[in-house]
């Protein structure tokens, strides 16, 4: 008896060709200690068993199993063992396999399903299943991110084995160990999540953030490794990098600091320079009248326009996706580098402004 | 009543834990290889990467000692060695197409290992050169791995016609390495200084593991698909082969080694280990038969 398996096309540029090697005869004893899957052939002649018991590993790490093929009329039958040798990349699938088989003149055929079919080198085992968006951080607090996943095995299971996770741009902007926790079988297409564990370091969080100040920026891309095995014998992918890109936020405290800060620095700044001519045209120079001394209501007006305009910006940055242009760079309100700088340019007024400018130009 | 209730909840919880620390002490896996260590303990090497040391305790096996590979690396073969005075194993794992074999001291303590690009089917340690041989895993090539610091696999031959190579063996009386093919259902012999390759023995169908008799003269050979462990002479590789052990039991055979005057075989189809008398009865398995 001979059987032949002919070879499948998985995707354009892979194929898993099948090895067939006739292990003789059993008896039909032996065919009682299978957990066997059985399939009759077209024409009825043969019983084709196949033992997914069997379904393995060699110790070349080829896929395996074994199938017996039964002349209707007999007790006994003939054992193949089967060997996959797949080629290219593609994901792990069930596929149906068809197989012809020849004996004593008579000649038929046998559709086997649910056969596992393995590739060597995976191809993406999961997708993310949300945008890429940048995801926000806060300082100070340990915070975790929710990453969606889906499997990508569309009738087979994943098992997650490990995630470990690094930083891309800015190792030290993280405390700790960056760690995640997930369910450890995703079923076939299933949903899943891992969920990531983080704690900014606070000081250099904020430098790297005063650095990208873009609103659409990441401020660091943390990259994911999952390493999973498809279920059925698959073999365990090479670490499949997700990428996570972040942005930290500061709390209200840090924002309300930078906009205090930045404002007395705008309006030193402001009281350093020389008065114009327009300012006395205007009565900038007017002496104070009331309760406190000019300078003191001009720090408060200061301070509190600055205050103002960052309330202004967080509002339209947080519903409308406003940002704030300052000299032609779009900056993101929410951010302490540029809650910071636009403190000093309002609470700094025109004669800041037209300075900034000048030396910008320059 | 109630002291009544406790007690059979206490027999019943002590009776479960005994037979789970009892199932951990005897659970092998998928044994894919055996070797025995001059030390006396038999090391099983299991598909998925477990290095357990099994010895006699009061005259049954056990499960003494285990360590794990890294892991996602499927066991291939394990073969231990006696190499700077120190007892020590080396093991053959695959992860996906890439070999390597791994020196490890008896209790899993990591020493050296070599990468090999087109995988690892089987090893063998020549103890008077200190030299391992490697049968590669997807092309006919067998490679030497001498244990000089910063020593690489170096190709030594090629089995021509064969297909897919498994177990590898070294011939100390000869000076020439046995290997098997598993496709082939064949048995290769190459000559080491001449670095060429003959078919010795043919017709079985899948030989995964070689193991030479203590005079040399005979070979025993596990068939995965004839579920049996077979013997050829040497000196007659036209002879027929013969059976030396068929156990009903027998799903797909896997390793060899000599354990006092008997044979043990492991099996990663049954998931057992079978202890043979020196004429091939069955004295005892691991797990122990119920």
């Amino acid at each position: 008896m001979t059987i032949q398996v002919p070879s499948l096309q998985p995707t354009t540029t892979s194929s898993v060709n099948f090895t067939v090697q006739d292990w003789g005869s059993v008896t039909g004893s032996d065919l009682q200690h299978l957990s066997p899957q059985t399939f009759q052939s077209d024409q009825q002649y043969f019983t084709v068993n196949v033992d997914t018991g069997s379904f393995s590993r060699d110790k070349v790490n080829r896929f395996q199993f074994d199938l017996y093929v039964q002349k209707t009329s007999d007790s006994g039958a003939e054992h193949f063992h089967v060997y996959e040798d797949p080629v290219g990349v593609f994901v792990d699938y069930i596929a149906p396999v068809e197989m012809s088989i020849k004996s004593a003149g008579i000649v038929d055929s046998a559709n086997l399903t649910d056969i596992p079919i393995h590739a060597q080198y995976e191809g993406d085992i999961f997708s993310r299943t949300s945008g890429g968006n940048p995801i926000s951080v806060e300082l100070g607090i340990s915070s975790q991110i929710n990453i969606p996943i889906v499997s990508n095995l569309t009738n087979l299971q994943a098992g997650i084995d490990a995630v470990t996770i690094s930083s891309t741009t800015c190792t030290k902007c993280w405390q700790g160990q960056l760690t995640a926790t997930y369910d450890s079988t995703v079923q076939p297409s299933g949903p899943s999540a891992l969920i990531l564990t983080v704690q900014p370091n606070t000081l250099y969080a904020l430098y790297a953030s005063a650095f990208a100040v873009d609103p659409h920026k990441s401020q660091d891309t943390l990259a994911v490794y999952v390493t999973s095995t498809p279920g059925q014998g698959g073999l365990p992918s090479l670490p499949q990098k997700i990428e996570v890109p972040v942005r930290f936020s500061p709390s209200f405290l840090y924002l309300a600091s930078a906009v205090i800060l930045g404002s007395l620095i705008g309006f030193g700044v402001r009281r350093l320079i020389p008065a114009t001519a327009s300012d006395a045209d205007t009565g900038t120079a007017a002496p104070a009248t009331g309760r406190f001394p000019r300078w003191a209501r001009d720090l408060l007006l200061s301070v509190a326009t600055a205050v103002i305009v960052e309330l202004f910006g967080l509002v339209l940055f947080n519903n409308t996706n406003t940002s704030v242009v300052v000299f032609g760079f779009s900056l993101d309100p929410s951010q302490v580098a540029p809650a910071f700088l636009v403190a000093i340019l309002v609470a700094g007024g025109p004669p800041v402004v037209s300075k900034v400018s000048e030396a910008i130009k320059f | 009543m109630q002291k009544k209730l406790a007690q059979f909840f206490l027999s019943a919880l002590f009776i479960a834990s005994a037979q789970l620390i009892a199932g951990q002490k005897t659970e092998l896996g998928r044994p894919v290889a055996i070797d025995k260590s001059p030390s006396g303990s038999l090391f099983v090497l299991g598909a998925q990467g477990v290095v357990r040391a099994v010895d006699f305790q009061n005259g049954k096996p056990a499960i003494t000692g285990t360590f794990r590979l890294p892991s996602g690396w499927a066991g291939s073969d394990i073969v231990s060695a006696q190499v700077g005075g120190q007892s020590t194993l080396f093991v053959a794992i695959n992860y996906g197409l890439t070999g390597q074999v791994s020196l490890y001291s008896t209790t899993g303590n990591l020493i050296r290992s070599w990468t090999l690009r087109s995988g690892v089917a089987g090893i063998d340690f020549d103890a008077s050169d200190s030299t391992l041989y490697v049968a590669s895993g997807r092309t006919p090539e067998i490679f030497r791995i001498t244990m000089a610091n910063g020593s690489q696999p170096e190709s030594v031959a090629q089995a021509s016609g064969s297909q897919r190579l498994g177990p590898i063996l070294y011939n100390s009386s000869e000076k020439t390495l046995l290997v098997g093919d598993l496709v082939m259902g064949a048995i290769y012999k190459v000559d080491i200084a001449n670095h060429k390759s003959s078919l010795l023995f043919s017709g079985l169908t899948s030989p995964q593991a070689l193991k030479l008799s203590q005079d040399g003269a005979t070979l025993y050979i596990a068939d995965a698909g004839a579920r049996s462990i077979l013997t050829y002479s040497i000196a007659q590789p036209k002879a027929a082969p013969k059976v030396f052990a068929k156990l009903p039991q027998f799903r797909s055979p896997s390793g060899l080694a000599w354990v006092d005057e008997g044979l043990a075989v492991s099996d990663d189809g049954a998931k057992k280990l079978f202890f043979l008398s020196k004429s091939g009865n069955l004295q005892e398995t691991l797990p122990p038969e119920k």
